[in-house]
Order: C-alpha cells, then structure tokens, then sequence
C-alpha cells in the first residue's frame, strides 16, 4: 500500500474505535437514509394527492351538462403539476410555489402571481430531504469528523514521527482527505443505490440527472472534505481549526444563501400582488370588454369583420359575432397577460441570477442550483409549469368561444336569457368538454436540465480547484 | 567519502521570532555516539528537529550523511529514526499495530519475529502488546518508541530525552542497547537532561547554552568521562 493509502486505513481506523467518530459517523448514515425514506414518503403522497386531484377535477369538468360555452369558460378548471421524480432527492422551489392554478377566461390566476419571489425561494433552510441532508448536514458532519484530522497529529506530537518515517506533507494531507472523502461517499450512498436501483420509463433521463446529482454532490462534499484537512493542517490546534470551519460552516452555509436572496430581492424589486393586478386591470381596461360587442374597442373589428364577409350587419355573418368578439378579447387579454407574467417571470430570473452569483462566495448557492436544475425543481421548471398551464388555458377558452361563434346564432345568443327555452337553444353539448384532452406536464428533458445545471457546475468546479490549491499551499505551510 | 555522519556548520535558527541556536557547530564521526547537555530553552530540541529537517536555519548547514536537511529533507528522514521526548505513538493502536504501521510509511516489511525481538529488547511485557497505548504508563510507550527506532534500522538515530519516564532497570536496558547499536556503526546524537546516563553512553558530550556549543568533552581511552568536571562545567553554565 501508498503511504496515502496507509494514512487514510489508519484514519479510518481511528474513527472505527473512536466513539465520537463512530457516533458520527453512524448519524450521517442515519440521516442519509432517513432523509431519502422521509422524503420518499412526502413525494409520493404529494404526487397521489396531485394525480388523485387532478383525476377528480378532469371528472368534474367532465361531467358538467349541456352548457353555454361561455359559463365554461368561466366555470373554468384546476390543472396540478405534477412532482419531478428527483423531487424526492430536491424538492426545490416545490414546497414554495403553487402547484395547482384555477383556469378560466380573461385571467391567469393563483401560481402565476403568486408570492414565489426569489426571496423566499432561495432563502429558506430547506425540508428534511437528501438535499438538505447533503447540503447542510453533510458538511456539519464532516466537520466534527474531520477537524482534528492533522491538528491531532500535531498535538500528539505524532506528527514529527509520521515526518521521521519518510512520509512527506502532501501524502499525509491527501491520505487524511481520502479517508474524509470515504466518510463523504456514506452520505451519497442512498443516491448512488436509488441510481442503480431506480427502474421504468426513463424517456426524460432522469436517471442521468440522478447520477449527474450524485456527481456533483460528490463534488461539494470533496471541497468541504479539501477546506477541513486544509484547514486542520494550517492551524496549530484542534480548538483553532474547530472554530473557523464552524465559522465557515455557518457563513457560507447558513448566511450565505440568505444573504445572497435577501440582496437579489432589494436589488430587483417585485412589485406586489395588488401593483400588478391593478396595473393588469388597467391595461386590459384599454383593450375594451369582450362580453359587450358595443364596446368601442371592438369598433374596428365589427368593420373589418362586415367588410371580409361583404355583408351590412352582424346579424347577416355566418357565425356568431359575440363568439368572435371573445375570441379577439381573449386573444388581446391574453397577450397582455402573458406580457405581465413573462416580465415577472424575468424579475424572478434576474433574482435568481443575482442570488446565484453569490455562489463564488459560498459553494452551497452553487450546489443548491446545480442539484435544483438536474432534479427539475427549480425556478425555470416552475415556469416551464406556468407556460404550460398558460397555453391549456388559452386553447380551451378558445376552443369554448368557437363553440359560441359556431353552435349558436347571433339572435339566439343575444336573446339567451328571455326565457328557459331560448337559454336552452344557446346550450352546447356536454360532449364537447367531456372529450377536451386533459392537462399533462411533459417535463423539460435531461439536456434542458442539463443546461441549468452547468453555469453552477462550473462555479463548483472553480470550488473544487480552489479547495484543492489551498491543500497544496498547506503541504507547504503545515505548521507543526 | 568521509566518515562524519552529523555535521552542524555555523547553525543559526530562529523560532518564534527568537533566536534558539546562533552558530552552533559540531561534527559526529559515524558510530559515535553524542550527547548534548543543555538546560531549559538551550536549544538541544531545536538541534534534532533542524537535522530532521523539521526546521530550516536561517544561516549555516545541518548535514546528515553528507546531504543538507533544509535541502534534501526526504532524503535525510529516510537515513534518520527519530525518538521525540514524549513517545509519539497512537493512543488508538496496540504496540504491534504502531510498530507495524509507522513502519509500513517508512517502507519497512520486517517480519513478526524482528518485531517482537525489539519488544523484548526493550523488556515490554508481553501481556501488554495486543493492548491499545492509552492503557500504557509512560514508561512502556517509550520502550515502544525506542523499539520502533530500533526497527528502522537507520544509520543514525536522534534521541530527544530518551530515558525520560523509564524505571532504573530500563534505563540499564536502554544504555545497553544504546551501546550495542554504537558498536554496530551506528551513528547517535541525543539530547538529554541526564548527566549521568550521557556519560555514561556517550562518546563525547556537549554542554550547550543559549543556542551555542559551549564546551565538548570526550572520553578517555578507556571510555569513561570524567563525569563530576562535567558537571561542574554544566551547572556552572546554568548559573551563567
């Protein structure tokens, strides 16, 4: 064996009949697996609740009677989104965003305006899932295991005998970072297996994103694993190195991150639920009412309309005028809608930009975005949802205003509310809606994810690179 | 090729901002062994971990078989067994375990019977050697550091208070052995407090005194040295 094979067996073995080592070694384990069967567990209720919601509400919608098209269109419908499979390993922004939105007419509601600002987003400590475990635990851990790892040999003077015995600085630091490194693979180890284990449809490579997580997990656990030998090996006591990684531990770990989205949400401000929706009111006020064909905003189109048909009034169209003056209104309400969503939307992302670059600081920004991206939890597959929840939208309240323009005349949609009969000719049959496909997420794919997850793997390579030049420089300057 | 295994030149290091040796010089033929005799704070410590290569002079040459520590460290620890004062062994490792692992970094393979004839030369019980140091007195985790310095089987051998914390027997054992290894070449520079036990050891000893070689005294023919001029001189230096 190498000499830095030889150290990392004896450290291993140190921690084997140390009790404290042992014990912590045992909690990591512990709470690695517990971690992943809790969050197992809250996942797969979350995706039952979700998938047994969304069959309930497609019921629903579905078996609603002969109707007006447009009571449809303002009876509206729930749509849900449904969990990623990595949610498991990071929830991300799940917890923290909506992940269900009414759907109707002349609106986007709930999830889209929701109050998912990067503040609280990035800010939050984190639920009990391997994620947090790896994220925040892990180090912690690592920490009590390792801060001694050198300072020990100094103060047991047994140091000077590893240097009498031939064994050079860099091997004695990298064969203590092995064996730390080996503690670190334990907590992965529930990745790894759910990896290897994991089965079925695989069409979004989320197996691959799996791995990737595993991967770069590996990554942030082996900068924590260079900075506690580095750190152990530059200061003269156990006491010493104890202090400043706790001390570094809680700054990039625990202040970093909210410090990072504190900073983004002053720096972009967004404004607040009642700003928007005011200022959206407005806008759309501009664009006239759909449900009046008087309105003066639809002058134009009734003249254009007339024109295209060559025929003097809207009665004489081959098709319901009011059906057309709600799909132009929805058209022009949507479009407006969709302006103020894709600006907030882009708020967000500036938010998150500056919170992410915050990652140079701290390398848990970095892993926290990195695994958040591969996991698809994150704030672009949030809006990934929203987009898609936004066009089922669009296309069912239009497929319900060309129900109104087509099924029905002018007169007899004018006239729907004399009478129960007249009511009754301006319904529309049940199976119109009953066979309206139903809502389905196709989650953005590997390369996608992939994507996201490569500006954070390089800042955590920089980490990584910067942690391992820090253990060089101590092999220079281990203080004995 | 000469035969002068340590050779200090002119030796000047500072630590903690202090001078601790200013301009030492001496040389130690190989298979002689040397003693030196200092106070509290002389430097006799600083001597050792300078020829270990632990510590760089600002000024001079500490050379161990003709290569310079500060220059060549590797190359140096690797013709060198150190015994620091206090035994620096792993509490967590039975003495077979300790031999056995800081022998393994120095690339040494001896076999089990070797091991255990160092254990026996160094009279540590038996009963005691399948046991973790943290249930040795002090004493015994010396015998297994002296043991280990045996086993490397390196041309010279730093001793740093070697008979610190052994019983008078063991102090008898550890002379003998001390002598033995002389004889067989090789070569021994240990500082020590014991006037006696370095008179009686050692070739020559050395009186040092605020970083500098004072005075060095050699034995007669017959071996002996003239231990009551020793320390005369010594406790004079100490009173300076």
């Amino acid at each position: 064996m190498s000499a830095i094979t030889l150290i990392a067996a004896d450290e291993l073995r140190y921690w084997r009949r140390s009790k404290v080592a042992w014990t912590v070694l045992l909690t990591l384990l512990l709470v690695s697996v517990c971690a992943a069967l809790v969050s197992n567990s809250e996942i797969s209720r979350r995706v039952n609740e979700r998938v047994a919601q969304q069959a309930e509400a497609d019921a629903i919608f579905q078996a609603q009677p002969d109707r007006h098209p447009h009571r449809m269109v303002h009876y509206g419908h729930y749509v849900y989104r449904t969990a990623s499979p990595l949610a498991v390993i990071d929830s991300g922004i799940d917890s923290m965003v909506g992940t269900s939105i009414f759907l109707e007419g002349h609106r986007q509601n709930s999830a889209t305006f929701a109050a998912a600002r990067e503040t609280g987003l990035l800010a939050r400590f984190g639920s009990f899932s391997p994620a947090f475990t790896l994220q925040v635990l892990a180090p912690l851990l690592l920490i009590i295991c390792g801060f001694a790892s050198v300072t020990r040999e100094k103060e047991s003077k047994t140091l000077y005998q590893l240097i009498g015995q031939g064994v050079s600085s860099s091997n004695l630091l990298f064969g203590k970072s092995l064996a730390l490194g080996l503690v670190a693979l334990i907590a992965l180890l529930p990745l790894i297996l759910l990896g290897f284990t994991s089965t079925g449809n695989d069409s979004f490579g989320f197996r691959q994103s799996l791995f990737g997580m595993a991967f770069g997990y590996l990554i942030y656990l082996s900068i924590w694993v260079l900075l506690i030998v580095s750190f152990s090996a530059l200061l003269r006591t156990s006491a010493q190195s104890l202090s400043v990684l706790l001390g570094l531990w809680i700054i990039t770990v625990v202040l970093m991150p909210r410090i990072a989205s504190e900073y983004a949400s002053v720096s972009v401000p967004s404004p607040t639920h009642v700003e928007t929706d005011l200022r959206i009111a407005e806008t759309m006020r501009a664009g006239g009412d759909s449900h009046d064909i008087e309105d003066n905003a639809f002058v134009g189109l009734r003249s254009l309309t007339l024109a295209e048909y060559n025929v003097e009034s809207i009665e004489d169209l081959p098709f319901n005028y009011r059906g057309l003056v709600a799909l132009r209104g929805e058209e022009a309400d949507t479009e407006v809608l969709n302006q103020f969503a894709e600006e907030r939307m882009a708020q967000e992302l500036q938010q998150k930009t500056i919170a992410d670059s915050f990652a140079m600081l701290s390398p848990v920004v970095a892993m926290r975005s990195f695994s958040m991206a591969l996991a698809g939890t994150a704030l672009p597959d949030h809006h990934h949802f929203l987009r898609a929840a936004e066009d089922y939208r669009y296309n069912m309240v239009q497929t319900f205003n060309r129900l109104q323009m087509s099924e029905m005349t002018l007169a007899e949609d004018l006239a729907r509310n004399d009478s129960d009969d007249s009511g009754r000719r301006t319904r529309v049959d049940a199976s119109n809606w009953a066979g309206m496909p139903v809502f389905e997420l196709r989650p953005r794919d590997h390369a996608q994810r992939r994507q996201a997850a490569s500006q954070p793997g390089f800042t955590m390579g920089f980490w990584l690179i910067a942690a391992f030049c820090l253990l060089l420089l101590s092999t220079r300057w281990l203080r004995t | 090729m000469s035969n002068c295994a340590l050779k200090a030149s002119e030796l000047e290091v500072i630590r903690g901002g202090k001078a601790v040796l200013t301009g030492m010089s001496f040389e130690i033929k190989q298979g002689e062994v040397f003693a030196l005799l200092g106070g509290n704070g002389a430097g006799k410590s600083t001597t050792l971990l300078t020829f270990m290569g632990l510590l760089k002079p600002t000024r001079g040459v500490a050379e161990v078989m003709g290569q310079s520590a500060a220059e060549q460290p590797d190359a140096v620890r690797s013709q060198i067994a150190y015994l620091p004062e206090s035994a620096a062994l792993y509490d967590h490792l039975t003495a077979w375990e300790n031999l056995t692992y800081f022998l393994s970094l120095s690339q040494c393979r001896p076999e089990p019977k070797a091991l255990s004839d160092a254990l026996d030369a160094v009279s540590l019980p038996v009963e005691s050697r399948g046991k973790p140091l943290k249930s040795y007195s002090k004493g015994m985790r010396q015998k297994v550091a002296i043991a280990l310095a045996l086993l490397r089987e390196t041309p010279v051998l730093l001793l740093d208070e070697p008979t610190s914390g052994l019983d008078p027997s063991a102090v008898e054992d550890f002379h003998d052995i001390i002598e033995r290894l002389a004889s067989n070449g090789v070569t021994i520079l240990m500082v020590t407090h014991d006037l006696y036990g370095a008179c009686q050891v050692a070739n020559r000893v050395g009186i040092l005194r605020a970083g500098q070689l004072v005075d060095v005294f050699e034995a007669d023919a017959d071996g002996n040295i003239e231990i009551n001029t020793v320390r005369d001189l010594f406790l004079q230096q100490q009173v300076a």
